[in-house]
């Protein structure tokens, strides 16, 4: 299903190219493609390995009981609070929450730490946004995303059942 | 965006270094508590994920290379430093969707948006949307490794708060103290000043 999704958008994309610049703007794409996949490969792999190893050490019980379907509230809290500090890229954050996931996590806690770590990361934000962007900006933004996690750690679950 | 990084030794390169520790010290701790079983288990999990998620992610970059060539960076910057108003907003949400690449990449465009003049709605929609929805992202990963249900369901939950921080980031932004603010405004209005003046 993944795999037909992305390669009917894959097609239709190289279509819109070609009718754009030709095949040196498909060649060009491509290229592109090929510099973005050699910057991450390499902590891709490592990424992939260490959620491998993660599931082995992973305690499933302690992970059902905590953020668990049956978790309510408080895993969404603790999904977004790990989600909160948790470092790193999509490479490393994503192929995790999917081992948490396949360990027996809740839908609504795994949204709710996907979401923390892409709207309230601590290490991004005082790392790059803050310099780049300045307080006042930082701040407001900071704030007004504070409850977004929660709200994908609710929302979530129900548009999943539809969707499954 | 990959030169600094290039250029720099790996023993340097610190995110490399923590995933290496990282990763030595889930592996000593698999092999602790289950033995060479631990880190059988461990490898066999990686080369299960690696292979399942190989095709989807190379699907995913060629997708996000082409991506550059309908919507090169610098054109969507112009755009978006140039327009105001709701056009602005919608070109704002539309580049942080649509942007490749890791805080890198974004932070200094949104920089050099706010020097350029773009309005404080245009950055919040560019910042937000960025944070909330990535095209790239969603491609790349979070479709080949979480699986279309959950990767599905967790944006449609949360694709709507792009407007609500698009509308609501410069309205907290003006209760902000006067000070911090004006350093701000100074940057995001000083090249409109500039030009007008």
């Amino acid at each position: 299903m993944t795999l037909y999704l992305l390669a009917g958008l894959v097609g239709l994309t190289l279509f819109l190219v070609f009718r754009k610049d030709g095949l040196a703007g498909m060649r060009y794409g491509v290229e592109t493609s090929a510099l973005l996949l050699r910057s991450v490969a390499r902590m891709l792999v490592l990424g992939m390995v260490l959620a491998g190893m993660t599931q082995v050490i992973l305690p499933q019980e302690v992970i059902t009981r905590w953020i668990g379907d049956e978790s309510g509230f408080t895993g969404i809290l603790i999904g977004a609070a790990v989600g909160m500090f948790i470092p790193g890229g999509p490479y490393v954050v994503i192929p995790l929450a999917a081992s948490i996931f396949l360990a027996g996590a809740g839908v609504g806690p795994v949204a709710a730490l996907i979401t923390a770590w892409n709207t309230i990361p601590f290490t991004r934000t005082v790392m790059w946004e803050l310099p780049f962007l300045g307080g006042a900006f930082t701040t407001s933004r900071m704030l007004v995303n504070l409850p977004f996690p929660i709200v994908a750690g609710i929302l979530t679950p129900p548009v999943y059942r539809l969707l499954v | 965006m990959g030169e600094t990084q290039k250029k720099k030794s790996w023993w340097r390169d610190t995110t490399l270094i923590t995933m290496v520790s990282l990763l030595a010290v889930v592996s000593v701790a698999a092999f602790v508590l289950h033995g060479v079983d631990g880190l059988r288990e461990g490898g066999e999990n990686s080369l299960f994920i690696i292979r399942q998620a190989a095709p989807a992610l190379f699907l995913g970059f060629i997708l996000a290379g082409l991506l550059t060539v309908l919507f090169p960076p610098r054109v969507v910057g112009r755009w978006m430093g140039d327009e105001a108003g709701v056009k602005g907003v919608l070109i704002g949400a539309a580049a942080g969707v649509l942007s490749p690449g890791g805080p890198y990449v974004m932070y200094p465009i949104a920089a050099a948006l706010m020097h350029g003049g773009a309005g404080i709605a245009s950055i919040s929609a560019f910042s937000v949307a960025r944070n909330i929805f990535t095209a790239n992202r969603f491609l790349v990963y979070e479709l080949p490794f979480l699986g279309v249900p959950l990767a599905l369901a967790k944006t449609l939950s949360t694709l709507w708060l792009i407007g609500v921080g698009t509308l609501l980031v410069p309205v907290v932004f003006r209760l902000m103290p006067r000070g911090a603010q004006e350093a701000a405004r100074s940057r995001i209005g000083g090249a409109e000043q500039e030009r007008t003046e």
